[in-house]
Parts: C-alpha cells; sequence; structure tokens
C-alpha cells in the first residue's frame, strides 16, 4: 500500500514538473542575429546612385535596392539609391554631380545627353541576350481593340513624356497605322509605367503603352498586347562628365561580371528588377545614336 | 526510504504476476510516457509556430504600407507620422489579439506608436535594444506583469540593406499558453487511458496465462501414479497445451518407472528373504536332524525286534511325531519362503513375531540368548502385508542375533499410541558407532565378513517400511545396546500397493 502511494506520489510530481516545463512557452529574443550594416558605413565612400522614376518608389526600391546591395558587397564604395521625383530631377541630378550615375530611360539620354554632357556606360540584355527592349500597346485581354488604327476614338494612357513608351506611338507610332494623335478621344501622360497598367486594368483607358519589362509583370493578369515597337536600345546606366573614372570602372567591372547562367549569380539576380536579371553590356554614346535621329527628326503630331 | 524498498522488493517477488505486470507495465509505461512527451513537444512546436507565423505574417501584412508610406514619404519631402500613426490604430483596433505596436525609426525613435504617450521617446528597452539592429523577423514570447503572456514580433522596415526603422508587434500569447496547456492535458488524459487499457489487458492475459498453470498445477498436485485417469485439462494448441501434453508423457514414464521400480524392490526384497534364509539353514537343518536321528533310532529299534509289536506301535508313534516336527519345520520355512502376492489386510503383530521367533529358536538357542516380547494389552491390528511385516521383524531380528554375545539379551516390544503402531526392537550386543548410524540404512552397507551378509537387509527394511508410510529409526550406544524403533500408522489411508511380480 504505502509502495503504491509512493509510486502515484512520484508520478503526480513527474506530471507537474512536466506540466511546468511543457506549458512554460517562454522564449527570449535570439543573441545570434544578422544585424544591418547600415552603421558600419563610412559617409565618404557613398556613391549615390539616381534612377528616373519610372516606377513607384517602393517597387524601385525592391527592385533596385538589392542592386545597390551588391555593388557595396562588389566594391570598396557603399552605394546608396536615390530615387528622383522626376525624370528631369535625375538628370539635374547627374549634372550637379549630386549622385556619381543613374538608371536613365533611352529617351531621356537622347534628348538630354547633349545638353549635359551624359556617357552612357552600361546597358541591360533582355532575355535573348540582345541589349533592346521594346515598348508595347496593353488592352484587356476581352477588349475589341486588336490593332493600332482600332485606338481612334478611344482613350489612351502613356506613361512619362520623357520616356520612349511615351512618346514612340505620338512619334512614329500612329502616323504608320494611318492615325492622328486627334483621332483619339483622349491621351494622358502618367507619372509611372505601373499607373498605365492600372488605369488599362481599371478601364479608365481603353489602351496604353508601357515597356515590355512593366507587360510582363502583369502577364496573366488580364491583360492582351495588340502592338510591338521596334527593338530599342536598352535603358542605360549614364555617368556625367565629371564622374569618378574609377568609380565608374568599380560599377563597369561589377555589373559586367554578372553572368545569370552561373548558378552564383541566379539567386542573386533573381532580387533584381526584372530588367536587370539578364546582365549588362558596355553602352557606347554612337549606339543609341538612330535612335536619337529617329526621335529628335520625327516631333510628336 | 530502506523500508519502501524492501516493500517494493517483497511485493515483487510475491509473484510472478505480479513481476511480469510490474516489468512490462513499466517498460510500457515508460515507453508510453516517452512517446506522449515527444508528441507533446511536437504539438507545443507546431501551436507556437503556427501561432509565431499567423503573427509574422500580420506584421508583415502591417509593415509593407509602413515601408511604402516611409518610401513616400522620403520621396515626397512630406510628413509621414500621421498617416503612420493612424495606421497604427487603425490596425490595431481591426486586428484581433494586437495589444500593441510601435514603429521606430533608425535612431530608435518611436515615431508612431499605439499609445500616444509614447510617440516621439526613445526606444530603452533592455531586452528589445540588443536586437532592434536585425534584418531578419525576429519573435519572443514572455510573460508580461501587465499584459499577461505576450509574443512580440520585431520587423526591420528595410529593403536590401535600405531601413527606415523597425516596427515592434504585441500580441497576446494567452491563446497559445492556453492552447499548449489543453493539450497537455488532453494527452495526459489520453496517456493515462492508454496506460490503464494496456496493463489491464496485461493483467486479464497474464491472469488467463497464469490460471491455466495454476490447473495444470493442480493437475499435478491430484497426480497419482496409480491412476490411469488421464489430465482433465481441455486440449489446447498453445505453450499451456504443450506443457500438458509433456505433463502427460511424464506421468506415463513415471508410472513405467515406478512399475519397474516395485519389481526390482521385490526382487530384492525377495533376495534378502531368500539369503535370511540361509542364515536360518543351520537351525532348520538341527531341527530337521534331531527328529531324523530318533526316527532313525525307532527304525533300527523295529528292525531288531520286529515281533515285538507293542515296541514297533511306540516307535512307528515316535516316527510319526518326529515326521510331524520336521513337516512344522519345513512348512514354517517354507511359508517365510514362499512369494506371494501382496496383500494388505488388517493383521495380528503377535502371531508374525510369533513366526519369527520359532524360524529363530535354533540360532536362539545356540547362542543361550533371551528374546522377550512385551506387548501392550488389546494390541490393535495394523492393516499391513503379514509376508513383508515377518521380513521387517525377522531382518531385525537377524541383526540382533549378530550383534549380541553369548547369553545376551533382545526385547521386541510393541505398543500403540496416537495412532501409530510402535515396534521397538532392542538388543544389549556391540553396539554401532555414531559415525556408522548414518549410513547404516544404505544399501550394501555391512560389517560382516564377506559372504555373510548382503548388506541389504536395512535398506530393504527401511524400503518396506515407507511403502507403508512408516518410519524407522535407530539409536545406539557402543558396547551397551542398539535400538531400532519402527512406526506404522495404524490407519493407511493411502494403502501401498505393492505388485508382486511373483
Amino acid at each position: 500500500m504505502l509502495a503504491g502511494l509512493t509510486v502515484l506520489m512520484a508520478l503526480a510530481i513527474i506530471t507537474f514538473l512536466l506540466h511546468r516545463v511543457i506549458v512554460d512557452i517562454r522564449s527570449p529574443w535570439p543573441e545570434d542575429i544578422a544585424t544591418s550594416g547600415i552603421d558600419a558605413t563610412v559617409a565618404q565612400d557613398t556613391v549615390r546612385f539616381g534612377v528616373i522614376s519610372r516606377f513607384p518608389a517602393n517597387v524601385l526600391y525592391q527592385g533596385y535596392q538589392p542592386l545597390m546591395d551588391y555593388l557595396s558587397d562588389e566594391t570598396e564604395y557603399h552605394f546608396e539609391l536615390i530615387i528622383s521625383r522626376s525624370y528631369e530631377e535625375a538628370v539635374a541630378q547627374l549634372a550637379t554631380g549630386e549622385v556619381h550615375a543613374a538608371f536613365l530611360g533611352s529617351y531621356i539620354y537622347i534628348t538630354s545627353r547633349g545638353d549635359y554632357g551624359l556617357e552612357p556606360i552600361l546597358k541591360p540584355l533582355n532575355e535573348d541576350g540582345q541589349p533592346f527592349f521594346q515598348s508595347v500597346i496593353i488592352v484587356q485581354e476581352d477588349s475589341d481593340i486588336h490593332s493600332i488604327s482600332q485606338l481612334s476614338g478611344r482613350k489612351l494612357a502613356l506613361p512619362s513624356e520623357n520616356s520612349f513608351s511615351g512618346n514612340w506611338l505620338l512619334q512614329s507610332g500612329f502616323s504608320r497605322n494611318g492615325i492622328m494623335r486627334g483621332d483619339l478621344k483622349k491621351v494622358e501622360h502618367f507619372r509611372h509605367h505601373h499607373s498605365v497598367v492600372y488605369e488599362v486594368l481599371r478601364g479608365n483607358y481603353d489602351a496604353g503603352s508601357v515597356k515590355d519589362r512593366v507587360a510582363d509583370e502583369f502577364r496573366d493578369q488580364g491583360l492582351r498586347i495588340i502592338k510591338r515597337s521596334d527593338p530599342v536600345p536598352g535603358s542605360p546606366v549614364v555617368v556625367s562628365t565629371k564622374h569618378d573614372p574609377s568609380i565608374t570602372a568599380s560599377i563597369t567591372s561589377a555589373l559586367l561580371n554578372i553572368d545569370p547562367a552561373e548558378p552564383k549569380y541566379a539567386g542573386l539576380v533573381s532580387q533584381w528588377d526584372p530588367e536587370f536579371r539578364n546582365g549588362f553590356i558596355r553602352a557606347q554614346s554612337t549606339d543609341y545614336d538612330q535612335l536619337a535621329a529617329q526621335i529628335l527628326e520625327e516631333p510628336p503630331p | 526510504m530502506t523500508n519502501i524498498v524492501d516493500t517494493l522488493r517483497t511485493w515483487f517477488r510475491s509473484s510472478i504476476k505480479l513481476r511480469v505486470l510490474s516489468i512490462i507495465g513499466v517498460v510500457v509505461s515508460l515507453l508510453m510516457i516517452t512517446i506522449s512527451i515527444g508528441i507533446l513537444h511536437q504539438w507545443r512546436t507546431l501551436i507556437i509556430e503556427q501561432e509565431t507565423d499567423n503573427a509574422m505574417s500580420i506584421a508583415t501584412a502591417f509593415s509593407i504600407p509602413v515601408i511604402e508610406a516611409m518610401i513616400q514619404a522620403e520621396h515626397e519631402q512630406g510628413s509621414r507620422d500621421d498617416l503612420l500613426i493612424s495606421h497604427v490604430h487603425n490596425f490595431r483596433d481591426n486586428v484581433e489579439g494586437v495589444v500593441y505596436i510601435s514603429i521606430q525609426d533608425n535612431r530608435n525613435r518611436i515615431i508612431a506608436h499605439s499609445d500616444l504617450s509614447q510617440y516621439g521617446r526613445q526606444l530603452m528597452d533592455p531586452q528589445i535594444l540588443p536586437v532592434i539592429r536585425t534584418r531578419e523577423v525576429l519573435t519572443s514570447i514572455s510573460e508580461h506583469p501587465e499584459h499577461g503572456w505576450m509574443l512580440e514580433i520585431l520587423q526591420p522596415l528595410q529593403i536590401g540593406e535600405k531601413r527606415w526603422g523597425t516596427v515592434l508587434m504585441g500580441f497576446d500569447a494567452s491563446n497559445i499558453h492556453e492552447k499548449v496547456r489543453s493539450a497537455f492535458f488532453q494527452l495526459l488524459g489520453l496517456t493515462v487511458i492508454a496506460m490503464f487499457v494496456t496493463i489491464g489487458l496485461l493483467y486479464y492475459f497474464i491472469g488467463r496465462v497464469l490460471t491455466s498453470l495454476k490447473d495444470l498445477v493442480t493437475e499435478i498436485d491430484k497426480f497419482d501414479l496409480d491412476s490411469s485417469i488421464g489430465t482433465v485439462l481441455p486440449a489446447r494448441s498453445d505453450e499451456i497445451g504443450f506443457l500438458i501434453d509433456h505433463f502427460e508423457m511424464m506421468k506415463k514414464r513415471l508410472s513405467q518407472s515406478k512399475i519397474e521400480l516395485e519389481k526390482a524392490q521385490n526382487q530384492i526384497f525377495q533376495a534378502e528373504k531368500l539369503a535370511s534364509i540361509g542364515r536360518l539353514a543351520s537351525g532348520v537343518a538341527h531341527e530337521v536332524n534331531n527328529p531324523l536321528n530318533g526316527m532313525r533310532f525307532c527304525v533300527f529299534g523295529i528292525k531288531k525286534d520286529l515281533d515285538n509289536r507293542e515296541q514297533t506301535v511306540e516307535y512307528l508313534n515316535m516316527i510319526d511325531d518326529g515326521l510331524t516336527q520336521i513337516e512344522s519345520v519345513v512348512t514354517k520355512l517354507l511359508g517365510y519362503a514362499r512369494q506371494r502376492p501382496k496383500e494388505t489386510q488388517a493383521i495380528d503383530l503377535e502371531k508374525q513375531i510369533t513366526t519369527v521367533r520359532d524360524l529363530l529358536e535354533y540360532r536362539l538357542k545356540e547362542k543361550r540368548i533371551r528374546l522377550h516380547v512385551r506387548t501392550g494389552k488389546d494390541l490393535p491390528r495394523v492393516k499391513a502385508d503379514p509376508n513383508l511385516m515377518q521380513e521387517i521383524l525377522m531382518n531385525l531380528l537377524l541383526n540382533s542375533l549378530d550383534a549380541v554375545d553369548e547369553e545376551g539379551e533382545i526385547i521386541v516390544g510393541m505398543q500403540a499410541a496416537d495412532g501409530k503402531m510402535i515396534i521397538r526392537v532392542r538388543d544389549n550386543g556391540t553396539g554401532i558407532p555414531d559415525e556408522e548410524l548414518k549410513v547404516i540404512f544404505e544399501p550394501f552397507y555391512s560389517t560382516k565378513e564377506t559372504g555373510k551378509g548382503t548388506g541389504l537387509g536395512l535398506s530393504v527394511t527401511l524400503g518396506i517400511v515407507e511403502s507403508h508410510n512408516g518410519t524407522i529409526s535407530v539409536t545406539s550406544k557402543k558396547g551397551e545396546y542398539t535400538e531400532f524403533t519402527v512406526t506404522l500408522p495404524l490407519e493407511m489411508e493411502n494403502e501401498p500397493d505393492m505388485t508382486d511380480s511373483g
């Protein structure tokens, strides 16, 4: 009897202790953590890198900040992304030296290079490994619009007037298809390519013109492409004439090293904006001459 | 403590059933407890992980617009704090379980808080400050004196290396605590039930096995070599059935061995009887020879005077007496020597001792030994085989005859007491040394010269006494006396069945 009671007592004590241990769900903050390196950066090593406001700021941070982090890791400099409020501001930042380099659009580069002495150093490759992009005309999937000529009497959304996508239809696309800007019911420019997509999806506008990279982002989300532009030299990474050659060399070297076919880069570039996931190639001013001739000789109607 | 251990040890050793039950019970219980603890640990981990993941999802969902608001404010160089404070309050009011939300900038200054009084203060929590620069989402569960159990999420407001600050969110974790507690008691209940069921089943099945074994033991207890009735236990195809089968086979072998043993015993008894007859031979010869001498004298007298009719009649009567005397001697001898089937009957031991005394008369007279037979009044009869009783008495008296010197004394006493017949044979012979007292009943033990004894007399006597469920003992003092005491039960319930081979 006594032995039985002793065993029961022992079991009760074990159960009580087990209960204490199991229901104690305390877990302290971890001690070994990966910390942010923001405070470790020395101010004078910071290289400011501009970008035109082609996308909303959060989209730019998501796609461009990892590229800045890559440059910081691969070079002796700390790179800081400076998002401009407009295309012109990015050019002005380059001209004043506020930023060392900037991601510009092909159109703004061509229209500004003569005035501010800008030099393209790199341009991104597309999925085919070619340094070109295209602008596309998008409509809702169930839209009755299937060609540019059907845009007559419709509302058209365009990105910045300083972008190629915001101009190519007006400059050559319409004329090649026999319509004039005035034939359209409404044409309006928006700050970002994404805004154009949203306006078309919401049905506020019948069609829109955006970069192929943006249209691809919304693939299978109710959009249909009815027309592609001729291939255009990729949006360049540009420096001003006042640039520090050693910094430019570091940027060029680091970005030309990217080979997405290599597994070690595949994970890295998957975090980058889709426009840069296929790597870069050196850019020359002359690469854009043909496009410049086309743009500058064909003012919008 | 020692007492408890001793009690447990005694309890443990008191029964196979308890031993098996306790060992298997302890092993099974430990196994179940271990498995239960493992499952409980898994449950606990899953519950905490699930709740933590939920909280992290909520914190992430909260942080995305916060980052965008901060980017927007940075980009537009506008005010962000009002927007953030509004976002914090809306979120806390609409999302269940959120206790507090705090947003800090990169200098740990609180720029929005669900408690407006915290706005603009510096985050000083000594537990959070060491981890505030994390680039990953961190979690912690603790028990707050004010809020009770709380799950806290520290979410960096960061894209790549671009960082705007951190969000600290506190969630009510009492539901986690309650779920874990509930899981503990559910599993405890299930474990206890499972243990009781398992031990109950063990108890039942071990009990069944042991009951079968007990039945077998009962059958073994009832086992009677003289009975030819088979085991009444039902036939089984398991291990118990195997034991029963082998028990039956062993029973048959024992019965066969018993029959063979009895044959051998009877042969020994008979051989010893014949040996004792040999020892009586001189006396028999003398008792036959004396009448023969008288008869020869009578024949000589008749031949010498054939015409003396009166003398011839007298001598013929004398010859007839002599023949009667020889016939009597031979009859006694044959009666003793003859092999009879075993026959248990109520016998008068005084008659048996008289028969033996007659056969030994010459030997007694030869050594001028006095034999006194002392019996109590109304001596009861004993259920026994008369021939075997004679053999006991003959062996003991021959032993005494060999032990006493001339003019010695042998006393045979018989009395009934306490339901037993006690026969004592005492002589004043040479006695037996103490060291030999232990071995005199062993077969082939003899102090006589080779050829003068078989060494089986006392061994056979012991066998006969034991076959009648009796005992035999001896006391002696060297140079003074030896006394054998035979005790036989007056009422023998289990009568010996000494199957006589002759």
